[in-house]
């Protein structure tokens, strides 16, 4: 029973290690399950450690070579390489902006076929490109996935040769300095890091782009920062030669009168060796330097009132007492509170321009006098002028008088002869049949119409000589018919006929005396190219009317016209056909003077088919 | 003349550069202008056929073989990235290599042993020494195809086979088969290397198991749908994350699975055989693996550990110099797990390690490698396919 009980307790004892050993091994089970799982998630980790360390020994690297560099174009160069390198991106594209503010391709990286990169490589991106605005507005990055569908980033993956991307700006101010685009094409997206908003490349770029951003800032702040140097430097040296070498005298006064500035001309103009010399020996300008102190005080009253002068004309003294005149602009240079520190101005001698505006003067006014000599003695040309025109004209007119009073004696040779025979007829009636009271009536009554007739002829005569004293308007037609009556007898004796077509009864506002003048004129140089050219039917055609709203008198004979080589000549003074014997070559002269410079018409002559035509338009 | 070997990489990212690059200066370092023959691994970020036409047009059009990679091997380089290209140069007149393919394994892999064979076959001599196979690593069963390549050709000892299964970068599913101008997927790219030499190589995993044992209590070929009466995936469901089920390829690198080695390679191999997870059916819990297993099979879960890795990678150059003797080799064949890279160590150990290995073998020997989705060597004289190894074979 012992035994048994023995036994029995040590297969208890057995079975309860045994379920010991089953619960362990159960627990010693879980623990390596959870150890192999453990272990598959070290391995990852590892993994993503070595990608990190080698990520981040590689921006290490880059940081020290772009440290070391002043080459944006090595910068961006390394950047891309970087991105393909240990980002493991297909493709990275640099674009930097341009003078002009569009964004130009200035490197890129990757794997691309010729024709992709080629392309690529001449991309540019507008300044206003809807693709920018998101950064304006403070976006940090843009994403374009594979299965992105936003308009503005899928409209780039033809451009970019990528289908989806990453676009980072660098060094950020109103618009970025640059665009960092890293990506990949849809074809070999699978072997490379891929595009999304995964926290793992989001850090990758973000720690890319600061550290690239961050050095371009520097960099264009370096650059400013140069250029500003290099800049004042330049204006510096500028300003310093200007000051230097100006031809006008610069200077830095103070208030109270002494130069605390002045440059070499200013020395030279004032008589002085050197600037140095010049504002040691010159402690107060108004008194040792202005020949009247009233101007130095008047320029110090606009200059305390406006804070400015400009062009202040004075005459100065040099350090040897002769005058220059000097113009001066000026101005107060105030400190912040607005009190007045120094002034600050030019100086320009003036002296040679003031001889030469005083030579201007007397130049002027020598030229005005001869102006005025000049003046008198073309207004007595002109007198002269007018005058001979006058005596021209009167001799034209004489000449016509000559011609009227001949017709007159030819017409007053008739009734001469009736009156001697109505006298002859009185005196043989009373010795032969005594005079009765009805025979001397009718004698009487005859002879006075020949009287009449003869006073008649007088009159017409005085009518036309009267002399003008103003323009009066009158019916042309009176002036022609008292002219042909003048003229009738002449006429009838060579056998010229006249013919009148008179269109309405056209007026003329003028000189009637002289108006008659030009028409006797005319009519006689017909009357004499008829007689003189023995023309077989001689005529004269006298037309009246209004054409244009001016009244015109044409005159045509058929005397064969005028010779075109002399018909320009006709109206020049002196010129005449007939002869020094009968004509004075006055005549159309006169005529073209009376109508065109008198009464503001035109006078031309024209050849018809069988004579010439004079026409006169008032 | 013996011998001249030269290895160029490059890690550019335009293929014709990379390839053109890589090319010239293993010209350069074997100091060649026209190669007898071209090894080359890439990965496949690159535009494939690009990249190796710009491999043949600098090396003279020599032949060439290769396959992609998840990254690349060099003398104290590795390089897993998308974008790494690695050219094996080799102008000799004791080696010849003739290298040929077969494509379509899908159609099967004991045809594809076959067709491989029938194609390999006339190129045999009597002193051919090896042959070296770069295999679509998403699609292979090894056992079926190795079966019938060992039987088509009939000799009576096996022809070693190196090499390693083609991967890509884990997301891309598709691997890449290198021929002379032809760049090719679901394929064999295949080198018979003969003459005077011979190859001393390695093998070695750093994988131990964790728990208890378990059974396949169903399967077909080489899948495994059921573990111990239960899913498959449901049998390994407690390893994984929470969470990180979708992401199968990290889920399989942290796991494996290890099966008893057949008595007749313990010797040489160890206790467990490992098995990668290549390929996995949610809807009906199975999983892939790359060789047969039948039901009954004894499984343990496995998992790497970095010690016996690095332990491991000393045993394959004790192996190799034990061989070689005194002997330096010609050149040098790195085929690495991928599970065994960036995945487990640090870039700086990764890089360490090799350098160890490369130093214990030979200092500055030509070597070229690619990290792979499954290993081939043979343990003892068996043509084998490994997981989460390391086979390195040196040609001397």
């Amino acid at each position: 029973m012992k035994k048994d009980a023995s036994i029995n307790e040590q297969t208890g004892s057995c079975e309860r290690a045994l379920e010991a050993l089953q619960r362990e091994k159960l627990a010693l089970a879980q623990q390596v399950k959870r150890l192999i799982r453990a272990e598959g998630k070290l391995y990852d980790y590892q993994q993503e450690l070595d990608a990190q360390l080698k990520e981040y020994k590689g921006l290490y690297e880059l940081n020290r070579r772009l440290n070391r560099t002043f080459n944006m174009q090595y910068i961006f160069e390394e950047t891309v390489a970087y991105v393909i390198e240990f980002l493991e991106f297909e493709r990275a594209i640099f674009f930097c902006r341009s003078e002009s503010g569009s964004y130009c391709v200035c490197a890129l990286d990757g794997y691309y076929e010729a024709a992709e990169k080629s392309a690529v490589a001449q991309l540019t991106i507008g300044q206003d490109d809807p693709l920018l605005s998101p950064f304006t507005a403070g976006r940090e990055y843009l994403i374009c996935t594979a299965d992105s569908q936003e308009q503005v980033l899928a409209g780039y993956r033809t451009k970019l040769q990528l289908n989806e991307f990453f676009v980072y700006p660098l060094g950020f101010h109103s618009l970025p300095h640059a665009l960092l685009i890293a990506g990949n094409s849809a074809d070999n997206a699978g072997f490379y890091r891929r595009v999304d908003a995964a926290p793992g490349p989001l850090l990758s770029m973000g720690n890319l782009v600061g550290l690239v951003s961050s050095l371009i800032d520097n960099h264009i702040f370096f650059e400013r920062m140069t250029q500003a140097r290099e800049q004042e430097r330049l204006a510096e040296a500028k300003y310093r030669g200007i000051f230097e070498n100006a031809a006008e005298g610069i200077f830095q006064r103070t208030p109270e009168g002494r130069y605390l500035e002045a440059n070499p001309s200013l020395a030279h103009m004032l008589g002085y060796a050197s600037p140095q010399e010049l504002m040691a020996e010159v402690t107060d300008i108004g008194q040792q330097l202005y020949v009247d102190p009233r101007y130095h005080a008047e320029l110090l009253r606009v200059l305390e009132a406006d804070g400015k002068v400009e062009g202040f004309e004075t005459p100065m003294y040099r350090k040897d007492r002769s005058i220059i005149w000097v113009s001066i602009s000026l101005r107060v240079v105030r400190d912040s509170e607005g009190r007045p520190l120094f002034y600050e101005g030019m100086s320009e001698e003036i002296t040679k321009r003031k001889m030469a505006e005083e030579a201007l003067r007397e130049s002027e006014r020598k030229y005005r006098q001869l102006s005025e000599a000049l003046e008198q003695r073309v207004k007595e040309a002109v007198d002269e002028l007018r005058q001979k025109d006058r005596i021209l004209i009167m001799q034209g007119r004489q000449a016509v008088m000559g011609e009227m009073l001949s017709n007159i004696a030819h017409q007053w040779r008739q009734p001469l002869n009736m009156l001697a025979l109505l006298v002859q007829d009185l005196q043989l009636t009373r010795r032969r049949e005594g005079l009765s009271e009805e025979f001397i009536d009718a004698n009487v009554k005859r002879t006075m119409e020949i009287i009449q007739q003869m006073s008649k002829t007088i009159d017409d005569f005085r009518y036309f000589f009267k002399p003008d004293r103003e323009k009066a308007e009158f019916r042309v037609f009176e002036p022609l018919e008292k002219a042909l009556s003048l003229l009738e007898g002449s006429l009838k004796l060579n056998g010229i006929r006249t013919e009148i077509v008179q269109t309405g009864d056209p007026v003329i506002n003028g000189f009637l005396g002289e108006f008659v003048q030009v028409l006797l004129n005319i009519l006689i140089n017909a009357r004499d190219a008829l007689t003189s050219r023995q023309v077989p039917d001689p005529l004269i055609r006298i037309r009246l009317f209004s054409a244009g709203g001016k009244t015109v008198v044409s005159i045509a004979d058929n005397a064969g016209g005028i010779p075109e080589e002399i018909r320009e000549k006709i109206f020049e003074p002196y010129f005449t056909t007939k002869g020094p014997e009968q004509g004075t070559g006055i005549g159309l002269f006169m005529c073209k003077t009376i109508i065109e410079k008198s009464m503001n018409g035109t006078l031309s002559v024209t050849n018809t088919a069988d004579g010439a035509e004079f026409r006169v338009e008032v | 003349m013996g011998t001249s070997v030269g290895v160029g990489y490059s890690l550019h990212k335009s293929p014709a550069d990379a390839g053109k690059e890589a090319a010239l200066n293993a010209l350069q370092q074997g100091n060649m202008t026209r190669p007898d023959f071209v090894f080359v691994f890439a990965t496949v970020g690159y535009n494939q056929q690009v990249l190796i036409q710009a491999i043949r047009d600098a090396t003279s059009r020599a032949p060439l073989s290769g396959c992609s990679g998840e990254g690349i091997i060099t003398q104290g380089m590795v390089a897993e990235t998308n974008f790494g290209v690695c050219v094996m140069a080799i102008a000799s007149d004791e080696l010849r290599f003739a290298n040929t393919c077969v494509k379509s394994l899908a159609t099967g892999f004991e045809t594809a042993g076959e067709r491989l064979a029938a194609e390999v076959s006339p190129l045999l001599a009597e002193d051919s020494i090896a042959c070296f196979i770069f295999v679509d690593g998403l699609i292979f069963d090894f056992d079926p195809f190795r079966e019938a390549f060992e039987r088509s050709l009939g000799r009576d000892r096996p022809l070693p086979l190196f090499g390693g299964l083609a991967a890509d970068n884990w997301a891309t599913r598709k691997t890449y088969q290198y021929h002379d101008d032809q760049v090719f997927s679901e394929g064999i790219s295949c080198v018979l290397m003969s003459g005077a030499g011979a190859v001393a190589w390695g093998v070695n995993h750093g994988c131990v198991p964790v728990g208890s044992q378990r059974t396949i209590t169903r399967s077909k070929g080489n899948i495994i749908y059921e573990i111990d009466g239960i899913p498959a995936l449901e049998a390994l469901k407690d390893y994984v994350e929470d969470g990180s089920e979708s992401q199968w390829n990290k889920v399989t690198l942290n796991l494996c699975l290890g099966f008893k080695t057949p008595d007749y390679l313990k010797p040489e191999y160890g206790e467990f055989i490992i098995r990668y997870m290549m390929d996995k059916n949610d809807s009906e819990g199975y999983v892939t693996i790359q060789s047969d297993v039948k039901e009954g099979t004894e499984l343990w879960i496995m998992r790497r550990d970095k010690e016996l890795i690095r332990d491991g990678l000393q045993a394959i150059s004790r192996q190799i110099r034990d061989k070689m003797g005194d002997r330096r080799p010609k050149f040098v064949l790195q085929f690495e797990c991928m599970g065994r890279g960036k995945v487990v160590y640090r870039e700086q150990e990764k890089i360490d390690l090799l350098k160890a290995l490369q130093e214990d073998i030979g200092g500055t020997l030509p070597w070229i490698g690619f990290y792979s989705y499954g290993e081939i060597g043979p343990i003892s004289s068996y043509n084998c396919i490994h997981n989460f190894t390391a086979v390195v074979a040196a040609v001397y």
